[in-house]
């Protein structure tokens, strides 16, 4: 008995679970023993952290809520994808790491069967759906196998669907179809790449323009997230005034306290960091392994900087108009009744300059000022839709911050709310649109290009 | 034993795909090797011998005491492959 309950004990423990995750994954690769050992040694530690990190955010986090409310009168919240993941650790840690172990699964099941032969790589958005699903799906009350399965299957359909939409824009920016795009900022990317087609010229590229080395600091996640945190701390410390911070400080000066503060909030940004680069660091290579023996002709979606390289005016540019979008919509959101979202540099960075790339790649320096625009619109009003389906955790004063987290979070939220025949029915939707994305859409197909030259030269030699 | 860091911008997504490219590169060498996946920030705050990042971030990480290797394509094995070897072999001579 008391063997049994040690096992029961041990398996709903989310840090041994994840690390589980990792032994599996390690064992199926067929990676050395020492290998094996300090993989999962190392993703345990992790998630241990992960929560650590979280502990600290908070602390600094809860202060700068007092200040938004207590100045404005509204519930401020900073979109972090790795601060939230980390805060639902605690009551969804054990699911998360069952729906993101099964995800894979159904990512290599569903690049097998259908024509989509994506394999999603970026391990950490895998491990920030899986936690956004498990919240989403479980807030309303449905848990066990039910949760994990419909979790799974959301996360696995999306890891296929979300690089097949995007490969029409990324053919356009690679030249190619070797790598695909892997980060769930996907729908604000192709909204960016539509919107940039419409505005401008792809002729008249951002490329033919340099923008000056001094901004390139901000490609360290660390000094932007802290320049960006003082600017608002300051700003939130000003307008609720001296008295309220001083309270919050108990009595020390009002200013020191909020810029310790906000370099805290770097700091735990940072330290979860260090958690999830652990975790993924093990887990990301393992599947790399796995899905390279089973699908050998599976295409890599890969995280948002892959495209960085191919306009890195485009980036700095999308980034810039990215954080206006943001800015503007923000004064729209309390007169709406939402939540105060500000705008979160790391997000910003990353999913501004992807915008900006496929922006550029439709529709020139006009296209890629007007993608990071949109996609700063798109990623400060849909966290504000979503935080009301994330239950207590959507009072956190953070909340995920790229697109497809929101609009992925709001429909299964919504559909969670209907009942656990809607999110079941939504799952399967989602797979189902998997396998007829791929034949009713030949352009998502990874191997577009070379089938079509396939077919003309076919053409040719019944011409010839 | 040296000691090799894979850097990106959040030290999450793309230096992880680095990582697993490089453990291939390192073990057809044959050197006892440790890596790991970090960010901007924290390859310069430590000790590491040799460092593969993107030509954006090798910027920024001049001032360290690693030999910093830019690699253009974190998908091309043969690039990654070539840029390895001849980084292992500075070191050794």
């Amino acid at each position: 008995m008391a063997v049994l309950e040690f096992l029961q004990e041990i398996l709903s423990n989310a840090s041994i679970l994840v690390g589980l995750l990792a032994l599996i994954g390690l064992l199926v690769a067929r990676a050395s023993l020492p290998d094996v050992v300090t993989g999962t040694l190392k993703t345990i530690i992790g998630f241990l952290i992960l929560g650590g990190g979280a502990n600290i955010l908070i602390g600094a986090l809860d202060p700068l809520g007092t200040m938004i409310s207590e100045g404005l009168g509204l519930q401020g919240v900073v979109p972090t994808n790795e601060a939230i993941v980390a805060l639902a650790q605690e009551d969804f840690g054990a699911e998360t790491a069952g729906i993101m172990g099964l995800a894979f699964v159904v990512n290599l099941v569903l690049a097998r069967l259908t024509r989509l032969r994506y394999v999603f790589l970026t391990g950490h958005h895998v491990f920030f759906m899986a936690a956004l699903t498990a919240v989403t799906i479980g807030v309303t009350g449905m848990e066990g196998w039910q949760l994990l399965i419909t979790g799974a299957l959301i996360t696995g359909s999306v890891m296929v669907l979300m690089p097949a939409i995007a490969m029409p824009f990324m053919r356009r920016i690679t030249g190619g179809e070797e790598i695909a795009m892997g980060h769930f900022g996907t729908l604000a990317y192709c909204a960016a790449g539509l919107v940039g087609s419409k505005v401008g010229d792809p002729e008249k590229s951002t490329e033919d323009f340099q923008v000056p080395r001094s901004l390139s600091f901000f490609r360290d996640s660390l000094v932007s997230t802290a320049v960006a945190m003082l600017i608002v701390y300051l700003i939130f410390a000003i307008l609720a005034g001296p008295a309220v911070v001083t309270e919050l400080a108990g009595g020390a000066n009002p200013w020191v306290f909020a810029i310790v503060q906000a370099l805290t909030f770097a700091a735990g940004v940072w330290i979860i960091l260090v958690g999830v680069r652990m975790i993924i660091g093990e887990i990301v290579p393992a599947f790399e392994g796995i899905s390279s023996r089973l699908i050998p002709n599976a295409v890599p979606a890969l995280d948002v900087p892959i495209v960085f390289p191919y306009a890195p005016t485009a980036v700095i540019i999308g980034f810039a108009t990215s954080v206006l979008g943001g800015l503007v919509s923000m004064i729209f959101l309390g007169p709406l009744g939402l939540a105060l979202i500000i705008p979160g540099m790391v997000p910003h960075f990353f999913t501004g300059g992807g915008a900006g790339v496929f922006g550029n790649a439709m529709g020139g320096r006009w296209g890629a000022a007007a993608g990071g625009f949109v996609n700063g619109v798109l990623i400060t009003f849909l966290p504000a839709f979503l935080l009301q389906y994330m239950g207590e955790l959507g009072f956190a004063n953070t909340t995920f911050g790229d697109a497809d987290f929101a609009w992925v979070g709001i429909v299964t939220g919504f559909m969670s709310e209907a009942g656990p025949a809607l999110v079941w029915i939504w799952a399967a939707v989602l797979v189902a649109a998997t396998f007829v994305f791929g034949m009713v859409f030949p352009k998502l197909r990874p191997d577009y290009l070379t089938q079509q030259g396939q077919a003309s030269s076919e053409a040719e030699s019944v011409a010839g | 034993m040296i000691r090799v860091f894979a850097v990106c911008g959040m030290g999450l997504g793309t230096s992880a795909i680095l990582k697993t490219r490089l453990r291939a590169a390192l073990d057809a060498t044959g050197v006892d090797y440790m890596l790991d996946v970090t960010d901007a920030s924290a390859a310069r705050g430590q000790q590491a011998d040799l460092i593969f990042t993107s030509a954006e971030l090798a910027e920024g990480l001049k001032g360290t005491s690693a030999k910093v290797v830019v690699v253009k394509n974190f998908m091309d094995r043969e690039e990654i492959n070539q840029k390895v070897k001849e980084a292992i072999e500075e070191l050794q001579s």
